[in-house]
């Protein structure tokens, strides 16, 4: 089954475009050191260059390499939203499961899930990176705190439609245990649309991390990312528009291979919710 | 009132396939002013594609052809919009389930009221005192109160002589009804059936009448047409093909309503509509 | 009805209270002394003292919890701890215009979202809905924050039609008040339009199909009509919903964009107040915006029951 699946998915044109674009960006990131030069190698002579053929995309404020810039933000915004996304999903699986199958757990679970999954995420991440402090591992905790509810809710969802399944009914009632019932029918059904919500998931986390370091929040500001460019780009913009345009490339085609891939995703997986 | 020179509707060599799959095959039969014909089978034998073709309201992936010929004109292959204006005016539809056929969000008298001004160009008010006589015409009196109703609010066997009401509202000769019947209950049933033969009657229409209960049917239809995997297999006059059935699939359907034969010419039907009707519009009131 | 509403409101209660609640965790499990970090660098002993003080964090746990618990439900916030103003009034005063803000965002996606999502939708697999539904896959791709970015390249830098940044209240000048607000409120309405696109195209597509659709058709009546009348009063209620949504997520995009265009609203003042540290403030904020969140749902249910005869409270 899992197999028809991912034959559905290889025929469906508009996902293999988002996966495409999610791949250039991956292998980018990946081949950066490759690829780019120093992101930190910083050049007081050459600011502001054009894109030439030693600058591909020009340099910014600093005088750093932009192409550089761009393909190690890349690495940045992609590691972060691989944690991030890697936690969010983990979590919010076993709980989900954990709701659907528990009631005590759902009832508390879910109002907490509630309370979250309605509020603004980008202002409670920025209020969290706020109360915890800059850095990486606080941004990567205040995004997985935002994520986690959106997966559990949806798993959750999963979980007690398997559960109702009248042979998973029947299972119960003939006394089945709890784990076996959870490992063989719940577990495997609510991994489907939990490949669906890690792909949402992943492209929520690349937006967020490039608004916040575009706010100058969360990141260092000399770690290279695509928000960071982008800010400067504001005071540059006239003289350099180079600034502006890249980096802003890059986090389109990231989320667009996202949005798409996870669409095709959505269709083959979870079938029910792709009519909406 | 009987066999006249020309059929109102004669519909020959009908196929209906959606891709390569064919779902109707070569389906004729033809229908005159003040006769009933009935078109038995089980779902999926084809029966409610057969309609839609007629009607014109097949949904986009499934294609038609072949011949369906009304009151002297060629229907296949008319343009959309000339096939679209005859829909009300001359071939009233009424569908299985009312409840989804009518407009959940929109009161009964709205939607009355706007094939009644498009078709007839009535007025608003004139439009609304011919509802209410269509309302008294199908046995529900002369009640403003379903006019300013919602569907969710009245009975199935009201809801279902709405829809009647409406399908006959812009006086069209011929009028196909869908399973009319199987999402009520069963003393419904019979009323509602009583309903569309009188109003048959009344109207000089030509009736089609679909169901996969061919002894629900039999009492109320003069001609029968037996359809079974998207191709007829029986037809002729009904009294013909209940008591000398040819075919095994009409045997089967006979065997299939027991009742048939057995019961009574004249059920002891209750002129119930009323009675539904307060009842119905005390428990709408919730 | 009342009945009704109270119990939403204690299901909305989460809403409000887990926000809150996380706030007050996290402060107090932050690694590293909160006070110590909000003092600065160069403060001393008396003054971080002082901080800690004034944060309530030199009390036992449960007594900073009640305490604190105490006052959110008086309202009480306190002052910021940079300036001397009350939360409250900072919090109000800046919530005006981010009201403003995304009343106009709102607009902008209200008046091309649903519009192209019903022409996409009646016209589906044509050249039109190809060309949109990819135009959306984009605007939803988009970052607002760097479409403002280029906004203000095209028409504040380069034409020069628009100011690149700054507010001029209603009440002084409504001319000026919109020229400024345009460029912020096209650049955060356009990517909620594109949300706002999709939801409707898949709601006129749902509704296209239905039963009493095709029973308006069998009737004759023109497909225009049809469309109007009977597709697209099916389609406007769930539609409710997402402008709901859309409206919570244009106050979040609010945040970003305000700072990208200087206007003085609730998003600035939360940036400040995180950049700084200013504790009680971030804490207004999010209380604020909650309850904004809390009674635009009970908002919605009201609509919803107008729109919905089948819906009754």
């Amino acid at each position: 089954m899992l197999r028809q699946r991912f034959q559905d998915l290889v025929r469906d044109r508009t996902a293999m475009a988002g996966a495409a674009l999610l791949g250039l960006m991956i292998a980018l990131a990946v081949l950066a050191p490759l690829l780019g030069g120093d992101p930190y190698r910083v050049d007081p002579t050459i600011t502001l260059r054009p894109p030439s053929a030693s600058h591909w995309f020009g340099t910014d404020e600093k005088g750093r390499d932009l192409w550089t810039m761009v393909v190690h933000g890349a690495r940045t915004s992609l590691a972060i939203g691989a944690v991030t996304t890697a936690l969010a999903v983990v979590t919010g699986y076993v709980l989900g499961v954990a709701c659907g199958y528990f009631r005590w757990v759902d009832a508390v679970v879910m109002r907490v899930v509630d309370g979250l999954m309605s509020f603004p995420s980008i202002v409670l991440v920025i209020s969290l990176v706020g109360v915890l402090g800059d850095g990486v591992a606080t941004m990567i905790t205040g995004l997985t705190v935002v994520l986690i509810p959106m997966v559990t809710r949806v798993v959750r969802g999963a979980a007690l439609a398997v559960k109702a399944m009248p042979m998973v009914e029947s299972t119960r009632s003939l006394g089945s245990r709890t784990s076996w019932v959870l490992l063989r029918y719940v577990a495997p059904e609510a991994l489907s649309v939990t490949i669906v919500q890690a792909a949402l998931a992943f492209s929520v986390t690349v937006l967020s991390v490039a608004a916040l370091s575009f706010l100058g929040i969360g990141l260092p500001p000399d770690v290279p990312s695509w928000g960071t460019s982008l800010s400067a780009a504001q005071q540059y913009f006239y003289s350099a528009w180079w600034i502006g345009v890249f980096p802003g490339l890059a986090i389109v085609t990231t989320v667009l291979g996202l949005v798409l891939l996870g669409d095709g995703l959505r269709d083959v997986f979870d079938p029910r919710s792709a009519r909406k | 009132m009987h066999t006249t020179t020309e059929p109102l509707l004669r519909v020959s060599g009908l196929s209906a396939r959606i891709g390569d799959l064919p779902l109707v095959q070569e389906v004729g039969f033809e229908v005159h002013r003040g006769r009933t014909l009935a078109v038995v089978g089980e779902s999926g034998s084809g029966k409610s594609i057969t309609a839609a073709a007629v009607m014109g309201i097949l949904p986009p992936q499934i294609t038609a052809e072949g011949s369906v010929f009304f009151d002297g004109t060629e229907l296949l292959g008319e343009p959309a919009k000339r096939r679209r204006a005859r829909g009300g005016a001359e071939i009233g539809y009424v569908f299985q389930e009312p409840m989804s056929a009518l407009h959940p969000l929109l009161r009964i008298g709205t939607q009355m009221i706007r094939p009644l001004r498009h078709h007839l160009g009535l007025g608003r008010r004139e439009a609304r005192d011919q509802a209410l006589e269509l309302l008294e015409q199908v046995g529900l009196g002369r009640e403003r109160k379903v006019l300013d109703a919602y569907v969710h609010e009245l009975s199935g066997g009201m809801r279902q002589r709405v829809m009647i009401a409406m399908a006959i509202s812009c006086r069209p000769r011929l009028l196909l009804a869908d399973e009319p019947t199987t999402a009520l209950d069963p003393t419904v049933q019979q009323q509602i059936l009583g309903l569309l033969v009188r109003l048959r009657e009344q109207l000089d229409l030509a009736l089609v009448l679909i169901s996969h209960d061919l002894g629900l049917v039999a009492r109320h239809s003069d001609e029968v047409l037996v359809m079974y995997d998207g191709r007829v297999v029986e037809q002729g006059p009904t009294a013909q093909v209940v008591d000398r059935p040819e075919h095994p699939y009409t045997r089967a359907l006979i065997d299939a309503a027991p009742r048939l034969g057995r019961r009574p010419d004249r059920l002891p039907t209750i002129d119930g509509a009323v009675l539904e009707q307060t009842r119905a519009m005390a428990g709408g009131a919730r | 009805m009342t009945n009704y509403l109270l119990k939403r409101l204690g299901a909305l209660l989460p809403t409000v209270a887990v926000p809150m609640v996380l706030l007050f965790v996290m402060l107090r499990l932050a690694p590293g002394d909160p006070a110590a970090a909000i003092a600065g660098d160069s403060a001393t002993t008396e003054e971080i003292a002082e901080v800690r003080g004034r944060l309530g964090l030199d009390a036992s746990l449960w007594d900073q919890f009640l305490g604190w618990l105490g006052r959110v439900v008086r309202l009480d916030f306190g002052d910021s701890l940079f300036a001397e103003l009350r939360v409250s009034g900072l919090v109000f005063e800046h919530a005006q215009v981010t009201v403003q803000l995304t009343v106009l965002a709102l607009t902008v996606a209200l008046l091309i979202g649903p519009f192209l999502g019903i022409a996409a939708g009646t016209r589906r697999h044509g050249l039109l809905d190809r060309v949109l539904v990819f135009g959306s896959s984009i605007g939803i791709a988009v970052p607002s924050f760097w479409l403002a970015v280029l906004l203000i390249a095209v028409f504040g830098v380069v034409w020069q039609v628009f100011p690149v940044a700054g507010y001029v209240p209603f009440s002084e000048d409504p001319v000026l008040f919109l020229h400024h607000l345009a460029l912020p409120a096209i650049s955060l309405g356009l990517v909620e339009a594109a949300t706002l696109f999709r939801y409707s195209r898949a709601g006129v597509l749902d509704s296209l199909h239905q039963p009493f659709v095709t029973t308006a058709r069998s009737m004759g009546l023109p497909e225009r009509m049809v469309i109007r009348k009977y597709v697209f009063r099916a389609a406007v209620v769930p539609m409710v919903t997402v402008v709901g949504l859309t409206t919570g997520s244009l106050m979040g995009g609010a945040v970003v964009t305000e700072s990208v265009f200087s206007v003085p609203g609730l998003g600035q003042l939360l940036l400040t107040a995180v950049q700084r540290r200013d504790y009680p403030v971030i804490e207004g904020c999010i209380f604020f915006i909650a309850v904004v969140y809390v009674l635009l749902n009970l908002l919605i249910d009201l609509l919803y029951s107008l729109l919905d005869p089948r819906i009754r409270y």
